[in-house]
């Protein structure tokens, strides 16, 4: 007797199946086709029971009822694991920065602007961190955004030693993004004996970096290059990690990529698109198809497999670990993107460098390009998402298992929602999964990745790798 | 022009292979009293063979789905439950 599960193709002739409670199987469409004629009467002994085992095949009408209770009690726990309020504390202490990047996701002021204008105001650092300690539990994580924070170092010192009195020495762990490019060894001291770890920007090879992240009268890439070695020098190599955002120019080179980890001695490499949002989508830096984007990630894994076949060190990769760890590691949770409902609210509180206080870094995204709309869950003094409907109606649609598009789609209990980039392609927060950038994103990954897992022996070794590291 | 017997293909796998077609070309569907009728803006080979795949896999979709309706339903209804257990436990 078969219970209920959703299915889509691999590159060959297995399908990749799987249903609520989150098991999954790899089939051959033989298997489904006899499935759908004749039931599961027929199938080989071993298949059955395989699949009976992921809840997919109930033995007895009494199995049946065994098999619904366990596929709804998987899902539930799914469900409120994912509901869960744990927030990341963004704070955003400038908005002002040194680079004029071409893709920069959230715009930015220049460095000359006004103060008053694009800072938080030092005297608001102590309601900042008494509305973290009010909404968040130990241990509560940081995260300092920009703008380039750096540019106001001090603001940066007094948010850490307020939560230090405020949240408690051992209880908080602050993580900066930035550039880099101001790293000096007044930084790299302070930082010495605190909670702090920083997180970069490096997009390949100095051409390349330097073609996007814009540093006027200067060299980026050489700035981060610098930045990164002292980090690793003098605080140790965890405390420094680097995003790469692909661009056209990075396209065709993800050997490119390799080479400057291998230089930076960076060991986890972390590649995503172009942000759909705001003025990385106006800048027209990401106009390239996602054909295009999974040609790359495809050379980059098979780099990545030969380096290590070479005796190189296991180089990983985190988005690939994390959409693996979605199907392969049920408890796994902890991105934001990939949850239904979504981790908007749920996942991070963003605190902006004008008091107000958004649901996500998307929304404050999508807030600077739509001034007309109000995507803000109140302020550091005043912090309310019930009194503002938008927040009501985005978390209300978030749960993907219900949207249209994605409830026939066996990556459904793996993957998420992100209504702010669907307000920001279509104007709503659900919208057409045909033509949203998030579902042939995250699809493709969970497609390309799972294919080759099952299909790849040495590719699967890597990805296991990742997953356990 | 691409014809499709209604006796083979239901609306819904029609209107759901149409919608992830989408990415690949604009369509039209129109229908006669027993065929439906599609027209496509890309009408080139793959075009054409990436709306054979989608109505394959929905035809699946929909021939799997028939058996496991009634049980879809029983779990909405369990899930429904064991949240409301698991709030009121917590």
């Amino acid at each position: 007797m078969m219970l209920p599960f959703n299915l889509e193709p691999l590159s060959d002739s297995r399908y990749f199946i799987s249903n609520l409670a989150g098991f999954h199987r790899v089939v051959a469409r033989e298997t489904l086709e006899l499935l759908a004629e004749q039931g599961d009467g027929v199938l080989d002994a071993g298949i059955k029971q395989d699949l009976a085992r992921g809840l997919f095949l109930a033995d007895s009408s009494a199995g049946e009822e065994a098999g619904v209770a366990a596929l709804a009690s998987g899902y539930a726990r799914r469900l409120t694991r994912d509901l869960a309020f744990r927030p990341t504390f963004m704070i955003v202490p400038t908005l002002r920065c040194d680079h004029t990047c071409r893709y920069c996701q959230v715009s930015r002021a220049a460095l000359g602007a006004a103060h008053s204008d694009y800072d938080l105001d030092a005297r608001r650092i102590p309601q900042v961190i008494d509305l973290i300690a009010r909404l968040g539990t130990a241990p509560y994580k940081l995260e300092i955004q920009g703008g380039e924070p750096l540019v106001r170092f001090d603001l940066v010192q007094a948010i850490y030693d307020e939560a230090e009195a405020r949240l408690g020495a051992t209880d908080f762990e602050v993580v900066i993004t930035t550039s880099l490019s101001l790293l000096d060894d007044t930084i790299l001291d302070w930082a010495r004996g605190r909670r702090v770890v920083f997180s970069t920007s490096v997009d390949g090879t100095e051409v390349v970096h330097n073609r996007n992240r814009i540093l006027p009268g200067d060299n980026a890439y050489q700035r981060v290059k610098r930045g990164i070695r002292a980090i690793q020098r003098q605080l140790g190599p965890d405390r420094v990690a680097a995003v790469t955002t692909v661009t056209k120019d990075l396209l065709a080179h993800p050997e490119a990529l390799i080479e400057a980890s291998q230089e930076l001695g960076l060991t986890e490499l972390f590649v995503r698109p172009v942000s759909p949002y705001g003025f990385a989508q106006k800048s027209g830096t990401g106009t390239y198809s996602f054909d295009d984007y999974m040609a790359f990630y495809d050379r980059l894994l098979s780099l990545i497999i030969a380096h290590e076949a070479a005796g190189g060190q296991l180089l990983s990769e985190y988005s690939g670990k994390i959409h693996l760890q979605r199907v392969f590691q049920p408890d796994f949770n902890g991105y934001a993107d990939l949850k239904s409902p979504s981790g908007f609210l749920l996942d991070c509180v963003l605190i902006n460098y004008d008091g107000k206080v958004f649901g996500s870094d998307e929304a404050r995204m999508l807030q600077r390009v739509n001034p007309e709309l109000d995507l803000s869950c109140g302020t550091v003094d005043h912090f309310d998402p019930a009194a503002n409907p938008v927040y009501h109606k985005i978390l209300k649609e978030s749960l993907n298992a219900v949207h249209p598009g994605c409830e026939q789609c066996a990556y459904q209990p793996f993957c998420g929602t992100d209504p702010c980039q669907g307000i920001s392609e279509q104007g709503e927060p659900v919208g057409d999964k045909s033509r949203s950038a998030f579902c042939q994103y995250h699809k493709r990954m969970f497609s390309y990745l799972i294919d080759r897992y099952y299909r790849d022996p040495e590719a699967r070794s890597v990805m296991e790798s990742w997953c356990h590291a | 022009m691409r014809y499709l017997d209604k006796e083979r293909y239901s609306e819904w796998v029609v209107r759901q292979a149409l919608y992830w077609l989408t990415p690949t070309t604009r369509w039209r569907l129109d229908e006669t009293e027993n065929q439906w009728a599609v027209a496509l803006d890309d009408d080139s080979y793959s075009a054409q063979a990436e709306l054979d795949r989608l109505l394959n896999d929905f035809l699946l979709r929909e021939r799997i789905g028939r058996r496991t309706e009634t049980t879809r339903s029983a779990i909405a209804d369990a899930v429904i439950r064991s949240i409301q257990q698991r709030l009121s436990e917590s």
